[in-house]
């Protein structure tokens, strides 16, 4: 049996909240052909930050796990996150020769759009490129659960596509996970359900000169979670210890010769989550925030029984 | 309404509003150099070469797909030097300084850069910066605004000696080749659409 109409045609709206942050991946690089490692870091920080955050959200939405029986659900979250004025600058140092050596303020990938231009020796200027003035970072992960075995589910996460033409490459986001029933093991009947689980995920995006990707994100989550129905709401939380790895790889001929610059960056951090259902038949609404450093959230729907 | 029609119809409006336009200043970076082949009998020489400036630039726009209309600025940034060819049983200590003029237009030459007591040998294969000097910066600067407003300008470098220590002899002949290049950025506004997902 094919998939219906309607479903193909809410993936495909899902698919274009997808690539809301694949036009500003595909230019990115020519921005960040004019830096070489440190300027680079800085620059592409908050959305290193936003994309490996956002890949922690909307893992789950409650903690009951059948002990036995068939349980579909597909499920499409918004994650994401708010950039903050911090995140608009970064204290950047001139290149390529400039004198004196100098360390000033600039825009961030997601700050103002204009360069910021200094003074040096015998009249010579440095320019710093400016951002794209992005508010928000968020990304549709559709993901597909099923269950259960024992009190344990699998989820996976998957979603391919080039985007605008081949030349700039694709975006593709894989994941996969399992969670464990945890009050199935108490002696009495718990005023709430309780799993644990973990998850992984691995996100590319764009291509860089030489055809490699230009993103490369990585994802673990380990945790546990506890919910309680109450009629057709079910609210949920969650702690959750979660691990990202980003690599950017791209050309740049700011050193003078053409050169390929790796930069790459980690974080590992706890996250709180705290979050809503709205039980409607077959099909569920939910929203969540994500309380870290960071706070970041995550909204969506799921169909399934 | 079915639960996908609802989603269609968030997903569609949604993105609709908030895709916005943006005209983002995008930096890119240039560098213009010339070899020098030195081959001296006598401590006081000129050397000059011409730099094929605005061919140059030509290029770099054209690999970038940029049209000259979207460039908002474009100037020096810094210089360098590099000796690429030595091979001499004893080094040698140079200074002089390095001219820049207009060949295209009835132009003077403008001091670029002054050197003294440079090491050839500690030079070779060092890439150096050079300390530049503001009437040389000024007239490369001219020169870009010059072919950002139509013009076709050329560039000559004189490598103009000041002295050589030892000083060298036809016996004893000063040789090597050096590389001078001068780094510069081109500032270029990309008018894009991006989607900023949930605003802010």
């Amino acid at each position: 049996m094919g998939m219906p109409r309607s479903l193909r045609r809410c993936i495909r709206c899902c698919t274009i909240v997808l690539l809301a942050s694949s036009p500003l991946s595909a230019q990115i690089e020519d921005h960040l052909a004019a830096y070489t490692g440190a300027n680079a870091k800085g620059y592409l920080e908050p959305l290193a930050d936003a994309a490996g955050i956002s890949l922690s959200g909307g893992l789950y939405r409650g903690a009951r796990i059948p002990k036995a029986g068939l349980t579909i659900s597909l499920e499409f979250p918004v994650t994401g996150l708010f950039f903050t004025g911090d995140d608009e600058t970064f204290m950047a140092a001139t290149e390529g020769g400039f004198a004196p050596q100098r360390t000033v303020e600039a825009p961030t990938v997601v700050g103002p759009t204009q360069a910021v231009i200094v003074d040096g020796d015998g009249g010579t200027h440095f320019a710093f490129p400016g951002g794209f003035d992005v508010g928000s970072f968020a990304i549709v992960a559709p993901q597909l659960r099923v269950g259960s075995v024992f009190g344990t589910e699998a989820m996976v996460r998957f979603f391919v596509a080039r985007i605008g033409g081949s030349e700039l490459g694709r975006i593709m986001l894989a994941g996969f996970g399992a969670r464990h029933s945890v009050s199935q093991y108490f002696p009495a009947e718990p005023p709430f359900d309780l799993a644990a689980g973990f998850f992984w995920q691995r996100l590319t995006l764009g291509e860089n000169g030489s055809g490699a990707d230009l993103l490369e994100a990585g994802a673990w989550s380990f945790g546990a979670q506890a919910s309680r129905c109450f009629s057709m709401l079910k609210p949920y939380t969650g702690l959750w210890y979660n691990s990202y790895t980003l690599d950017v790889s791209y050309e740049s001929d700011a050193g003078g010769e053409p050169e390929t610059i790796e930069i790459d960056f980690e974080k590992d951090y706890v996250q709180w989550t705290i979050g809503l259902e709205l039980d409607i038949a077959l099909f569920d609404l939910f929203a969540e925030y994500n309380v870290a450093g960071r706070g970041s959230f995550a909204f969506g729907l799921a169909l399934g029984f | 309404m079915s639960a996908a029609a609802i989603m269609l119809a968030v997903a569609a409006g949604w993105t609709g509003c908030l895709v916005e336009d943006r005209q983002v200043e995008i930096v890119l970076n240039d560098e213009h150099c010339e070899r020098f082949a030195e081959h001296h009998t006598a401590a006081n020489y000129v050397t000059p070469g011409l730099l094929e400036f605005s061919d140059e630039l030509d290029v770099l726009l054209a690999d970038n797909g940029i049209d000259k209309e979207q460039i908002v600025d474009a100037f020096l940034v810094g210089g360098f030097f590099e000796v690429i060819e030595f091979s001499h049983p004893h080094d040698w200590e140079i200074e002089g300084i390095i001219t820049v003029e207009r060949t295209d237009i009835a132009d003077d030459p403008d001091t670029l850069v002054v050197y003294t007591s440079v090491s050839v040998e500690d030079a070779l294969g060092n890439r150096t910066r050079m300390t530049l000097h503001p009437r040389g910066v000024a007239a490369i600067d001219r020169a870009l605004d010059d072919y950002l407003a139509g013009g076709y300008p050329a560039l000559l470098l004189t490598v103009i000696s000041g002295g050589v220590q030892p000083p060298p002899s036809p016996v004893d002949p000063l040789s090597f080749r050096w590389e001078s290049c001068l780094a510069i950025q081109v500032i270029y506004t990309l008018e894009t659409r991006i989607i900023d997902p949930l605003g802010g």
